[in-house]
């Protein structure tokens, strides 16, 4: 089945859940990420049994901060390690979306 | 300060090339400088949004941060020099935006954003633009922009990557909807681990000085139920829609968050921002 990652058009097996996008993308730190199935944020007790259909967009959305170093709680900084698409696979997202 | 009825020829000659812009015009101007901004976080995100608000004519601008100015910050906090190592950072950008221009009254907090303390503060603003780089710091902004009423821009960066959103409480999506709580401590590393280019800081920095005037003046689209993300080693920019979330715990018609959780302040990193979010894990975000 064909299904839109972060606006790039993917070929995928049929019956993948969105734990197992999470995997075959290799997103490396899952629990900074929120995932939107066409245009609704899931919750991540979701992400197990939520099958992906034909045609389905999702959405990767990284967990960001970085600004002033320490201005309120200091939990750290934020990141989000994952594996970067590759430059024709943004391009190609730009078409996409635009 | 109040902000003059009547514009001066100085200042009509300051800010005459956004005068001429259709939607801004004299109007608009009187807005800015009757508008009060506040900046949370006077860093790579704020620094540069705080010069370009100052310079516009916004008439009162909050800066708050806790930090003193280190030589790593220069990379990117524009508005800290090298000679303001050791100093307060919300000193060290309040002399600069008072030598940009005078028409501006800096308001400084050398402090923390803390749920005690972020009622008070948020009251006598306008506009927020969260330039804070922790997860606690963000979701207590948008947790006290709810509470207060009050707009606000969200901006994080990453590396070469940053994202934006625009939040009108209780009328468009929330950094809630988007993302429910914060991560685990453990999960999260170090700024100093991920790295971030300064320019990357810049450019997210003025898109929230943008949103900022456009929402003062009323003008133009806002970065509204949109998530601008850009990865600028690839200098691609995309828009991701955001919905409001019918089951936000901070927005949603039967929300888990109801008010900024003040017995939680005397916590040394402040992570529980708000009541709920930490105490159930109703989410399943845990």
């Amino acid at each position: 089945m064909q299904i839109q990652i972060n606006g790039i058009v993917k070929e995928k097996p049929d019956g993948l859940t969105v734990q197992d996008l999470l995997e075959s993308e290799e997103v490396e730190r899952p629990e900074m990420v929120s995932v939107e199935l066409n245009d609704h944020i899931l919750f991540r007790i979701e992400f197990r049994e939520r099958k992906l259909q034909e045609g389905d967009r999702v959405e990767f959305i990284y967990l960001m901060g970085g600004g002033a170093d320490r201005t309120a709680g200091d939990l750290g900084s934020a990141v989000a390690l994952r594996r970067r698409p590759e430059s024709k696979e943004w391009h190609d997202a730009e078409e996409a979306s635009f | 300060m109040t902000a003059p009825l009547v514009l001066s020829n100085e200042m009509i000659e300051r800010y005459s090339r956004q005068i001429l812009l259709p939607g801004i015009g004299g109007a608009g101007q009187k807005k800015l400088l009757r508008s009060r901004v506040l900046v949370v976080g006077v860093g790579g995100l704020g620094a540069p949004a705080a010069l370009y608000l100052a310079a516009a004519g916004v008439g009162t601008l909050g800066l708050m941060d806790a930090d003193e100015v280190d030589l790593s910050n220069l990379q990117r906090q524009v508005l800290h020099f090298t000679p303001d190592v050791g100093r307060p950072k919300v000193e060290s950008a309040a002399e600069k935006l008072r030598e940009l221009n005078p028409d501006v009254q800096v308001v400084t907090y050398p402090d923390r954003l803390r749920p005690d303390n972020a009622a008070g503060i948020l009251e006598g603003y306008d506009f927020v633009l969260d330039g804070t780089d922790s997860f606690a710091s963000k979701f207590l902004i948008a947790d006290a922009c709810h509470f207060g009423g009050k707009p606000y821009c969200h901006a994080g960066i990453l590396r070469f990557e940053g994202q934006a959103l625009t939040v009108f409480p209780g009328e468009t999506a929330c950094y809630r909807c988007v993302f429910h709580e914060p991560p685990p401590v453990g999960a999260v590393p170090t700024c100093s681990e991920a790295g971030v280019l300064g320019a990357v800081a810049g450019l997210l920095g003025v898109i929230q000085a943008a949103e900022a005037l456009k929402a003062l003046i009323g003008a133009g689209d806002l970065l509204t139920n949109r998530l601008l993300v850009c990865d600028v080693l690839r200098m691609g920019f995309r828009t991701v829609r955001v919905r409001r979330n019918p089951r936000c715990p901070l927005c949603g018609p039967e929300p888990t968050i109801t008010h900024l959780d003040t017995a939680e302040a005397g916590r040394p990193n402040g992570a529980a921002c708000a009541v709920g979010a930490a105490k159930r894990d109703v989410h399943g975000l845990a």
